[in-house]
């Protein structure tokens, strides 16, 4: 359902909907990222498990895509992590796996342009992995 | 202050930087929410359209443990 515009508290309501959008897709991203549901270690899971870990990805796709849109552009960068842009350019969501420098644990970014002004989340990690 | 060149793993001492308005509001909206906060030795990236262009920025202070070895290594020595 979406927001009034003509609601009182209009602004307060569309900053707690980016939150929970936000907290969404971070712990998306925490799943996909984590060590235990990592993409690259699907692929030493037998069948059953790989297709359990399949879904929670599926719906971490899902989220991702509802908040960029179905528009939304992949842009694979230098060192082949996954940065994925919305139509309007003003919601992007980074994957930096192969490469978390200048830190050691693969992360995510989730930034959007709210009012001219970049909102970023700085670097997201899963909870099971360390901030570094 | 430090530069690494990450194209060549290199530590440099002058860099020319040329940004368009957009990137350059993005980086002032980095700056402004790091220093802000004061949020130390997080990062930011800033990018081109395209993603062929890329500066990655931290205000950094000496508790640096959260950096990978090569960054604390650039910290301490500079090279």
């Amino acid at each position: 359902m979406g927001i009034n515009p003509n609601s009182a508290n209009y602004d307060q309501l569309v900053k707690k909907q980016i939150k929970q959008d936000r907290d969404q897709i971070s712990f998306g991203m925490g799943m996909v990222l984590g060590p235990e549901e990592g993409l690259s270690n699907i692929i030493s899971k037998g069948a059953d498990e790989a297709a359990a870990s399949a879904n929670k990805i599926q719906n971490i796709v899902t989220n991702v895509k509802g908040w960029l849109g179905d528009k939304a552009r992949m842009i694979k960068n230098a060192y082949d992590d996954t940065v994925i842009i919305s139509e309007d350019g003003t919601r992007r969501v980074r994957f930096d796996i192969n490469n978390p420098s200048p830190h050691e644990n693969p992360h995510g970014h989730v930034e959007e342009l709210i009012n001219g002004k970049w909102e970023k989340s700085g670097p997201l990690y899963p909870t099971d992995v360390p901030n570094e | 202050m430090r530069i690494l060149d990450e194209d060549n793993n290199k530590a440099i001492k002058r860099v020319l930087i040329l940004l368009t308005q957009e990137e350059a509001t993005e980086m002032r909206d980095d700056l402004e929410r790091m220093l802000q906060k004061n949020i130390s030795n997080e990062h930011t990236h800033i990018n081109d359209m395209e993603y062929e262009h890329e500066m990655t920025i931290s205000i950094y202070n000496d508790q640096v443990q959260s950096f990978n070895e090569r960054v604390k290594n650039l910290i301490a020595k500079d090279e």
